[in-house]
Parts: structure tokens; sequence; C-alpha cells
């Protein structure tokens, strides 16, 4: 069964270009527009990972984060942030949230390959 | 395939524009609503990283400088004048114009303002 990754971005155009990469490569994908409505969206759903932005309206990427991980469905999925270049000290916010690791923008879609294949082995 | 992600990109930042707008003039009424300089900030943040993810590397290097200056009202570092809300009203204007005179990366296909009926065959 095709595992099923969950990406989080108040940008449209970066859910559809990550959502089309990771069907392309066999994943399901499940959107999300910002934190509040990944929680409600994930409700105790089988997900095998999550991609999240940060800056994002009602509930942000390190919140977003910090809930999943009160979860026990959620506490161990690994959970990739989507950083830019001058959100330096928001790594390390993420990382002390739970964050598995970032990936910076601009990326290609060889790069989030190669990571999610990483990550979900 | 890139393609369709440019365009997506394209519309999503007239949009975010359009939104830019209105609350730049809702601030002008309310200089301290923080919720309208976060809502600002972030509009510039999306068109900043998105446009750098699909190639509008110029609007995104503009972009970042307009969005520091938010972090720093943000922040109370500088505060909501009549002179920041004209600027950035301009700035936008500008994003917009670069925005519409980059070109579409299938400049034979209609852009996606036009009504698809008309030339819908090409």
């Amino acid at each position: 069964m095709a595992k099923t990754i969950m990406t989080v971005d108040d940008s449209a155009s970066i859910r559809q270009m990550v959502s089309f990469t990771l069907k392309g490569a066999g994943y399901d994908v499940v959107e999300a527009t910002d934190g509040r409505d990944a929680l409600s969206k994930l409700n105790g759903n089988p997900t095998h990972m999550v991609i999240t932005d940060l800056n994002m309206p009602h509930l942000d990427g390190i919140g977003l984060i910090g809930e999943l991980r009160k979860k026990p469905a959620y506490k161990f999925i690994p959970i990739i942030m989507l950083t830019t270049e001058s959100q330096d000290s928001k790594k390390q916010e993420g990382k002390a949230a739970g964050a598995t690791g970032w990936i910076v923008k601009p990326f290609k879609a060889e790069q989030l390959l190669a990571v999610v294949k990483k990550v979900l082995g | 395939m890139m393609d369709n992600h440019t365009e997506a990109f394209r519309e999503e930042a007239y949009e975010l524009l359009g939104d830019l707008e209105t609350s730049l003039l809702a601030l002008e009424e309310a200089p301290d609503d923080m919720e309208l300089i976060q809502r600002i900030f972030r509009d510039m943040h999306t068109i900043k990283g998105s446009g750098a993810m699909f190639g509008f590397d110029d609007i995104a290097a503009f972009t970042h400088e307009i969005e520091t200056i938010y972090d720093k009202v943000r922040d109370g570092k500088i505060s909501v004048s009549k002179k920041l809300i004209n600027f950035t009203l301009q700035a936008k204007d500008q994003i917009r114009l670069m925005l519409d005179i980059t070109p579409t990366a299938r400049p034979h296909r209609s852009p996606y303002f036009s009504r698809p009926s008309r030339h819908s065959k090409n």
C-alpha cells in the first residue's frame, strides 16, 4: 500500500508542486492549507510523514509540530519543515518542537524526493 | 510540467497582491492592528518564498527587501505611517509589474486571465 504524506502550506503553488512530485513517485498525498487545517484533516488518520511550511495563518508550522508531538498517533512520524534562508532561528525552534529535519526553499523536485526517500526508507 | 506550477504561482501572486492592497488600506485606518501587519508580512513572505521556487528570482529578491521592513514593523522597530503604507502600495505595484512582464513559460498558450473560450485552440 502506498504511504501517505501530508503537505501543509498556505501557498497553493507550493502545495501543487509538492503534491505533484510526491504523487508522481507513487505516494498518496493529503493537502492542508495551514496548521489548523492539517490537524483537522489528520484527526487520527494514518499518515507516514508530514511536510510543513512554517509561516502560515491560524496555526503556524512550529505550532503544528508541537501539537502533533503531543498526539500518540503522530508522536514519532517524520516531520520535515520547509524554511527560507532568512529563517535560521526558526530551524532551531522547529527542532526543539520536534521536527525531524528541514528543506530550505527554493528546492527542486529531486531534492524533495531525495529527502522523502531517505526519511521513509 | 514545471509550467503548470509557474502559472499556479502567477495566479496565486496576483491574488496575494490583491489581498495585500486590501490589508494595506485597512492598516491605514488601524495602524496598530497586529493581525493586519502579520497578514501583510505573510503575503510578502509567500510571494518571496514561492516566487523563488518557480524561478521568479527578481520578484523574490525585491519582495525580500519589503518583507524585511515588515519584519521590523512586527517587532515594533518601525512604526506604521502614511509614508510606509504609500511606499508599500508602490512596491506592490512594482511586484505586479514584474509579474506582468515575466514571460510565461509557454507563451503560445493563453495567459490564465484570458477567457478560455476565446483562444482555446491555438
